[in-house]
């Protein structure tokens, strides 16, 4: 055993559920050390977002116990919880017509007086938290009038104006665009290097394999915990959608149907790195193994390359045909076998 | 904010210098400043009769706007008003009782602080089951609800004894739910101001609690505000401002409605903590500016206070519903 680890938070034994009679998680086990980013993954209404609101201390401890720096979260006072977790929940629903300041400046709640005076310190950390997220040339905008992209950042301005040592965040990257996913995920990771702990929930397993120290997978009324690579060699990503028959795929790093493989084929490479990836990721999405020549079930594929132009040939019973597009040749090929 | 008291300042000298009879200005400087050297009918009608109404309508303007406020943000529903819960309902009724109820055309005092007891006893039963369903559910859209139902039923109620009553006493109801500024003086505008004075300053402590409530109740409750105190805090003192308004002054509709979303334009801002006094200051404009129309300048009748509230609201909250843009809660 490695020396002992100083958690931030500690879950034992919690069990998540509706009611006496639906639970949903049951003796979790689990701790955030500081510093770490942490995915949970699962199924929707697996209890992911059950958990982090449970965490969060909007929903109450059914059983078991949560420890933040070693006190019992379920006995603090909300004031005190809410210096120590913040959240960002779901989405976005439509608030009052707040500017971006305004917004942010809820985050300083646990710290301002009954009149929710704004301090001059107060308003230093509200525009550092923007200026983190990038989003401090929008102070004064309205957030009804920002992006989904904008918004989240905003929202999560707030959540670090509340100056928690966790942050936790359920499904930060949901109805997002790409580049709006990668730029929230860097934000986070931002905040990891600085010293404070994340958990967010998602659906989004590139972004759970890029950036956290720990995978949570909710699956089957329990929870899973490690290293992503640890949870790979364990077998826990090929159980998750085992029953919506989905595989997961080790070297794309992906979930999938698995295709039924009708048939070999010989591809002969060219040399050009790019033609012949995507050639024989088209060839197998149409369900076609590529193997060497001697292994081949009838067919070959040539492909030529002169100066601009690229075609494919294809050599079958002795015809060859030649085509200008892999959708032509992965057409044809499909009705001719 | 500064122009608002401004306004509000030259309304309220505007509606002093006006009435059936008239006073010369620097005479009305005379009598405020407490000189005696001035007509004694003069004084009467203005010390007795302006004045207390005046002040009424400060009371009941910014008493209105406050609490409906407060239900558009508690409730994050802009059509909400100070009488969502049913509380004018409960008023209602409790004078209804005293006028239908008891037959007797009994007028005067006595008759007078009957209605006004019975409102409050009506407007703060309502308040009390309310906050003993607030204690046990938990989602805030079932007791918009419940309060809609519990109006609509103490209504059919009053309707039942409207039907069955003599008209002598149904005419004084009607009187009375027309709503009316003049009758508070004196003694009552003493026990009126003392309760709504303490019910402005309670609002204020809901102030920092519903600026957290805007992001709804889950976000409110990490940032650490006790969502059911906050909500507690904002019934009772809605129910002493709308209640003790509607007890002494009868039902004064659409300054609760309207108000607040003219306060939001006039400011551009969300945040209570400059939205709340904007709205109390606009509430005493709107009233004080209602009671200066309801007067017809230049005639000597008076119309009922609630229809012109009503002809001035009605239009406001038809452009805020044609209007609503994502801008509200």
């Amino acid at each position: 055993m490695a020396e002992q680890r100083n958690n931030l938070l500690s879950i034992s034994n919690l069990s998540l559920g509706y009611s006496p009679a639906i639970t949903l998680v049951e003796s979790i086990q689990a701790s955030v050390g500081a510093g770490e980013m942490i995915a949970l993954v699962g199924r929707n209404g697996s209890g992911k977002s059950t958990l982090l609101r449970t965490l969060a201390g909007i929903q109450n401890i059914r059983k078991g116990e949560v420890r933040m720096n070693d006190k019992n979260i379920g006995s603090m006072h909300p004031a005190e919880l809410s210096s120590l977790i913040s959240f960002v929940g779901t989405g976005f629903r439509e608030f009052a017509d707040l500017t971006v300041f305004e917004l942010v400046s809820l985050g300083r709640h646990p710290y301002t007086n009954w009149w929710g005076a704004l301090r001059e310190a107060d308003k230093q950390r509200i525009m550092e938290s923007l200026k983190f997220v990038g989003m401090d040339g929008f102070v004064r905008s309205r957030i009804n009038n920002l992006s989904d992209g904008e918004r989240q950042r905003v929202m999560i301005a707030m959540s670090l104006a509340q100056d928690t040592p966790l942050l936790i965040l359920d499904e930060p990257t949901a109805y997002l665009d790409i580049p709006n996913r990668i730029t929230i995920a860097e934000v986070l990771f931002k905040l990891k290097d600085s010293g404070r702990s994340i958990l967010f929930s998602t659906h989004d397993f590139d972004i759970a394999f890029a950036y956290a120290d720990q995978i949570w997978i909710i699956n089957d009324n329990k929870m899973l915990i490690g290293a992503p690579e640890d949870l790979g060699i364990q077998g826990a990503y090929d159980q998750l959608f085992s029953n919506s028959g989905l595989a997961f795929d080790q070297k794309n790093m992906r979930f999938g149907k698995s295709r039924k493989i009708t048939k070999k084929i010989c591809l002969h490479n060219t040399g050009n790195s790019s033609v012949d990836y995507w050639t024989s990721r088209s060839l197998e999405r149409a369900g076609f193994k590529v193997v060497k020549a001697k292994d081949a079930d009838l067919a070959e594929i040539f492909i030529e390359q002169r100066d601009e132009e690229l075609c494919w040939i294809l050599r079958m019973y002795d015809t060859s045909r030649k085509y200008n597009s892999l959708y032509e040749l992965t057409r044809d090929l499909k009705l001719g076998s | 904010m500064i122009l608002l008291v401004f306004v509000l300042l030259a309304l309220v000298i505007l509606d002093v210098s006006l009435g059936t009879v008239k006073i010369p200005f620097g005479e009305i400087i005379s009598i405020l400043g407490g000189k005696n050297d001035v007509s004694r009918q003069h004084q009467l009608i203005l010390l007795e009769f302006r004045v207390p109404r005046i002040i009424t309508a400060l009371l009941a303007g910014s008493a209105l706007a406050v609490s409906g406020l407060q239900m558009q943000t508690i409730f994050r529903n802009p059509l909400a008003g100070p009488y969502v819960l049913g509380i004018s309902s409960g008023a209602s009724l409790g004078a209804a009782l005293v006028l239908l109820g008891s037959g007797a055309i009994a007028s005067g005092i006595l008759l007078n602080w009957g209605i006004v007891a019975a409102a409050w006893i009506g407007a703060a039963s309502v308040m009390l089951i309310l906050l003993l369903i607030t204690m046990r559910v938990r989602n805030i859209m079932t007791i918009l609800i419940l309060g809609i139902m519990f109006s609509s039923g103490l209504s059919a109620i009053i309707s039942i004894m409207q039907y069955f009553g003599n008209a002598a006493a149904l005419k004084s109801f009607v009187i009375w739910s027309l709503g009316s500024l003049g009758d508070v003086s004196g003694t009552s505008l003493a026990i009126l101001s003392l309760t709504i004075i303490p019910g402005l300053i309670l609002s204020l402590f809901t102030v920092k609690g519903l600026n957290a409530l805007v992001l709804g109740e889950e976000y409110a409750a990490t940032l650490g505000v006790n969502v059911m105190r906050t909500r507690i805090l904002v019934f009772i003192s809605t129910s002493i401002l709308a209640g003790s308004i509607t007890a002494f002054c009868g039902p004064i509709g659409f300054i609760g409605i309207a108000v607040p979303h003219i306060a939001r334009l006039l400011t551009g801002r969300s945040d209570l903590r400059y939205l709340l006094p904007a709205t109390m200051l606009m509430g005493m404009c709107i009233l004080v500016f209602s009671d200066i129309i309801s007067q017809v300048p230049g005639s000597e009748r008076i119309l009922p206070i609630n229809a012109i509230t009503s002809l001035i609201g009605i239009p406001v909250v038809i452009w805020v519903v044609l209007s609503r843009r994502k801008s509200f809660s």
